[in-house]
């Protein structure tokens, strides 16, 4: 692996553990744009497999396939994107990549980290036959963004554009302010976590700085 | 003062999460659906400096305006023509 920014463990729930218990993984900031050779090809039949089973219950294929990793590989080292990757004994288990450069806050105004892509491993999703690997991918990272926003003197904003099937996280679990359908960005729904927002969600987490 | 530890708040929002879509940015379905409404278009503009590339964008941009504000007018001179014809009763 090459040089990574920072580094810090957290906790995912073995979902397949009948007690789903805890296990300890990490979380990389600054994740080498080389690792993502590696990472598309193994999520890649994964994905497909998604693809198959989603098809019976509306889980569309559209979410979850036709985003390699390896077109992201440029804008990391240009410096547009860092890459953030949380792994588990070394496997990755859900990968962001944020803008190096803030955006304004369609709420206040004010500067804050934008989250341009998100995606958990195919086998953390929940399938009709399968159970998820891991639960809690989505909370990890998206924390995680948080804290990167407090980080970069943001106190705590993030902006993001989900792709349908994942609003109900973004507006349920994680509470962040919906903006409406955005007609500049392929019209998916725009969300915003305030400041306050972000610290009180990161508390009900029990994941505050 | 909820008495919950950490650790329980967290398993509590692992487990609601439970396996849910969490994706998010633009996937290249959206994109080819915006290409294949005109919403969107591809230009190769990888042979060009970058420091130029926005001044090209910008160009494009005011073409599309251009032919915008023409397609407005033409419609509005068909309009104003239809309107003009006598009635024939």
């Amino acid at each position: 692996m090459g040089i990574i920014s920072s580094h810090r463990s957290v906790r995912l729930i073995d979902a397949r553990d009948p007690d789903r218990s805890f296990v300890q993984a990490d979380i990389y900031r600054g994740y080498p744009s080389a690792e993502l050779e590696e990472i598309e090809s193994r999520w890649a039949s994964a994905r497909d497999q998604v693809a198959v089973e989603g098809l019976a219950t509306g889980l569309t294929s559209v979410e979850h396939s036709h985003w390699d990793w390896r077109n992201k590989v440029h804008s990391v080292e240009a410096g547009v994107h860092m890459l953030v990757a949380l792994e588990y004994q070394g496997d990755a288990q859900g990968i962001m990549a944020v803008l190096q450069t803030p955006h304004r806050s369609r709420l206040t105004g004010e500067p804050l980290l934008y989250v341009d892509y998100l995606e958990s491993a195919p086998w953390n999703l929940r399938l009709p036959s399968v159970q998820p690997r891991f639960m809690g991918v989505g909370t990890v990272l998206i924390a995680e963004a948080v804290r990167l926003s407090l980080d970069s003197h943001l106190e705590g904003r993030i902006g993001l554009h989900s792709l349908p099937q994942a609003e109900p996280f973004y507006k349920s679990r994680c509470r962040m302010t919906e903006l409406g359908q955005d007609p500049g960005y392929f019209d998916l729904t725009y969300f915003e976590f305030t400041s306050r927002q972000a610290m009180d969600w990161l508390t009900a987490i029990g994941d505050a700085p | 003062m909820s008495s919950t530890s950490s650790e329980d708040r967290f398993r509590d929002a692992a487990e609601s999460e439970g396996g849910a879509p969490v994706s998010a940015g633009a996937r290249i379905f959206q994109v080819r659906t915006a290409v294949e409404v005109g919403r969107v278009f591809y230009v190769d503009l990888s042979s060009l400096p970058e420091l130029e590339r926005p001044a090209v964008v910008a160009e494009i941009k005011e073409l599309v305006d251009r032919a915008l504000a023409r397609n407005s007018t033409r419609q509005r001179d068909t309009a104003l023509k239809s309107s003009q014809v006598p009635n024939e009763a």
